[in-house]
């Protein structure tokens, strides 16, 4: 009880940052959707994630979740009811956006689709997250990070020559798209800044995937030129990829022009006219050199010959960037309280604003961890709360 | 072979963006910068690459640059001389945004870093896009494979052998692309009802750690499930994996969808309940051996049909499937044509390119890609002439070398 009335009074302060005053009512569930609302909540608005009474379906991952739902009020509600739906319409009758990562026949059958909230309030923003899209051969079949990243061909571009297919580690399609649904919708804020006018806005997940190949092109001559990542995925080329040194870690070299690239070759004792002899005999000349040094004496080294380098740290090390202190004091990494995992640490502020910084202030919610909070914001009463609750419409969390 | 309908190069000015309006001088390059403005000019902004007078040196580095330039004017300024910097300063009088990746103290020292614009452009949204975004920018490259690297996302990355696995994608950089449009956006919000501009700053390194999103959460108190979880080089559940298939290509599963594990076993000859410490009453459970069992057995089953036969069965079963499909296949994809997610644009040097098109779709202001990439300085004489700088004087700063 004392930890409730603590957090109370935090969710009792304003929000700050560029986004304050904004409110977006999310129903995305797993992590595309999600991510897209949690970015918006890091810069300051006020988002309510709205769940199914048996929660989103992504709970059950839980460090995943966490990663994606911060600074959220959770709110229970079945939308398949009547009054369920009532109560969707008046949280987005009062909201700035609405976004959703339903199929388009099951918002539309909720009666959630862009139609109905306009109705409700015609200067909605609202982001409809799809798999494939909504036209084509492919409209109506879901999908999943690994399906977008074979489909598009980064998984064989992440295979290297030769290799069966790889998937890029972390869940870039989900993540990306994210990024892109928040980027899309504060363009349509800008435009609704200017205008007044909100509108409908489509961001399919296929075409991440093709933001990813963007690097590429197609000329009535042929492809334009491509990278390919070589057999040992190692890199892309001699002066751009990573090396194997003496004590087993590797060296990381990038090299894009040619003064660079010859102090490399000079580094390593190589002639530097053999720059462009043939990429493979050159990396190939390359190697051996590299296992003659731990990886600290190359960096050192190629350092101090102006070479850029960096070490490329094994499995496991993004995790200690969390107990960097400078991150934790720079706000890239944040720390606060949890109901149930106590202390939790993420990863934080990835955007710094100089005359609107955000705070983040709450952490993943509780599945109807608010919806009598919010309810009470809609004027029902404890009383009504209280029916609707026990006619499964809401769900509160237990206190 | 399907055509692409919308989006492509389209100068009529029909298909208006949410951005139509704003001006943004972009001095960055690279891949984060660019691609950051290549959105802001599909989506209507006028933006306005400023570069040396040889030109953006990653134009030779970069033939992505076809791609992330396009539908942006292009003036070639020599900042380090005076006359130029005027110039720049008009240019900035009637800019919205400014977005710059220079190292800290370059930019200082060419008198453009933000103390020394904000008091004379108070409305101006400012965006710094650094390597690291703090002191390690002074003496560590931020350039994207080094920042990965470094970050421990090569270390992440699965492959066929142990150690770090080079990104073929310039991960960080996509990622901070996005930061720093979601940054700019973000303040030219606060400037809708402050009037006043800013400074926003994010790097790549910001970019891996977005890319950590979903792995990088600590807690005193895990539970186990939170404790098991790793988006990163792991052990692949079979139910989530690539198989191969009778003519060599592969196929990516995905069964997390309700139902989607029965349906697959059912299509594929398993009997779902053979798998219990594997798969029980909806979920996924952790017996390994079991899960290996299954992923013997469906790899055998996959081996008897093409690739593509393979796709089309799952898809009437309703399980998640992706056709692991060569790099670059992309560009004829009927999917991704139907979707205007591929356009073509007419270059002068390469003819009509298909490249990547707009991914985001608007009701309302859908955007255009408003043609190729410019060569350096190629609007130079147009934007001087709408700054009120005159033929003669354009003349002499010609010169000078300042243009």
């Amino acid at each position: 009880m004392e930890h409730n009335g603590d957090r109370r009074q935090i969710s009792a302060e304003p929000k700050s940052g560029p986004l304050a005053g904004i409110r977006s009512v999310d129903c995305g569930m797993f992590a595309a959707g999600p991510y897209a609302a949690m970015l918006l909540s890091d810069l300051g608005a006020e988002v309510i994630k709205v769940e199914p009474p048996e929660g989103d379906t992504m709970r059950p991952t839980e460090k995943a979740f966490a990663g994606v739902q911060r600074g959220k009020r959770s709110m229970a509600l079945d939308l398949k009811t009547p009054e369920g739906l009532q109560i969707f319409y008046q949280l987005a009758a009062r909201a700035d956006i609405v976004q959703h990562n339903l199929r388009l026949e099951v918002a539309e059958r909720l009666g959630i689709g862009y139609g109905r909230v306009r109705e409700v309030n015609p200067r909605i923003i609202y982001c409809h997250g799809t798999g494939f899209g909504s036209k084509g051969p492919l409209r109506r079949i879901g999908g999943f990070e690994m399906n977008y990243q074979a489909h598009g061909g980064l998984e064989s571009a992440q295979a290297g020559e030769g290799n069966s297919p790889v998937l890029i580690c972390g869940a870039p399609m989900d993540l990306f798209t994210a990024m892109q649904a928040a980027s899309a919708i504060l363009m349509a804020l800008r435009w609704r800044d200017e205008t007044g006018h909100g509108q409908y806005l489509e961001i399919p997940q296929f075409a991440t995937a093709f933001v990813f190949e963007s690097q590429q092109y197609l000329t009535p001559a042929g492809p334009g030129p491509r990278f390919t990542l070589d057999s040992q995925q190692t890199g892309l080329g001699p002066f751009y990829r990573i090396y194997e040194t003496k004590d087993g870690r590797w060296i990381c070299v990038s090299c894009p022009d040619q003064q660079s690239q010859e102090r490399l070759l000079s580094a390593l004792e190589i002639d530097p006219g053999a720059r462009s002899r043939e990429r493979a005999a050159l990396a190939h000349e390359m190697e051996p050199r590299f296992r003659t040094r731990d990886a600290d004496a190359w960096l050192q080294l190629l350092r101090s010959s102006g070479v850029p380098c960096e070490i490329a740290e094994e499995t496991g090390h993004a995790e200690k960037i969390l107990n960097d202190p400078q991150a934790l004091e720079r706000g890239r990494v944040v720390e606060y309280e949890h109901p149930v995992y106590g202390r939790l640490r993420q990863t934080g502020h990835l955007i710094r604003f100089s005359a609107t910084p955000a705070r983040i202030d709450r952490p993943p919610p509780l599945c109807g961890e608010h919806t009598r909070e919010v309810m009470r914001e809609l004027g029902y009463d404890a009383e009504q709360i209280a029916a609707l609750e026990s006619k499964n419409v809401i769900r509160c969390a237990q206190d | 072979m399907p055509e692409p309908t919308g989006n492509s190069a389209d100068t009529s000015h029909g298909r208006r963006g949410p951005l139509e309006g704003l001006t943004v001088v972009d001095l960055t390059w690279g891949v984060a910068g660019p691609v950051a403005t290549m959105f802001m000019a599909d989506y209507g902004a006028e933006v306005i690459k400023v570069e040396p007078p040889g030109g953006d040196p990653f134009r030779a580095v970069l033939p992505a640059y076809t791609v992330w330039q396009r539908g942006k004017k292009s003036l070639t300024l020599n900042l380090k001389s005076d006359s130029a910097r005027s110039v720049f300063r008009r240019l900035l009088a009637r800019a919205d945004v400014m977005l710059e990746s220079f190292a800290p103290d370059a930019a200082r020292r060419l008198g453009i870093d933000y103390p020394s614009l904000a008091a004379d452009f108070p409305r101006l949204v400012y965006c710094s896009i650094r390597g690291y975004g703090d002191e390690r920018d002074t003496d560590h490259p931020g350039y994207d494979a080094l920042v990965q690297a470094g970050a421990g996302l090569f270390g992440e990355q699965g492959g066929i052998r142990e150690g770090p696995v080079f990104s073929y994608y310039p991960l960080a950089s996509y990622a901070a692309a996005y930061l720093s449009l979601i940054g700019v956006m973000s303040a030219l919000h606060v400037r809708s009802r402050s009037g006043a501009g800013q400074r926003v700053e994010t790097s790549l390194y910001d970019g891996v750690l977005a890319h950590f999103a979903l792995q990088l959460s600590q807690a005193e108190k895990p539970t186990a499930s939170f404790r098991a979880y790793r988006g990163s080089k792991r052990h692949v559940p079979p139910s989530v994996d690539s198989y191969q298939c009778s003519d060599g290509r592969y196929l990516h599963i995905h069964t997390g969808a309700k139902g989607a594990f029965e349906r697959l076993c059912e299509l594929v000859g398993l009997d779902a309940k053979e798998f219990p410490g594997y798969y029980k009453g909806r979920h996924f459970v952790g017996d390994r051996e079991q899960g290996e069992r299954f992923r013997q057995e469906l790899a055998v089953r996959f081996r008897t049909r093409p690739m593509m036969e393979w796709v089309a069965a799952l898809r009437e079963s309703d399980v998640a499937v992706g056709p692991c499909l060569e790099a670059g296949a992309g560009f004829q994809d009927e999917q991704a044509l139907a979707m205007d997610i591929i356009a073509e644009v007419a270059d002068a040097r390469l003819g009509m390119v298909r490249e990547s098109g707009l991914p985001i779709k608007y009701g309302a202001t859908p955007g255009a890609i408003t043609g190729s990439a410019p060569e350096p300085g190629a609007d130079s004489e147009q934007i001087l002439r709408s700054l009120g700088i005159e033929a003669s004087e354009f003349s002499s700063l010609r010169a000078l070398g300042a243009v």
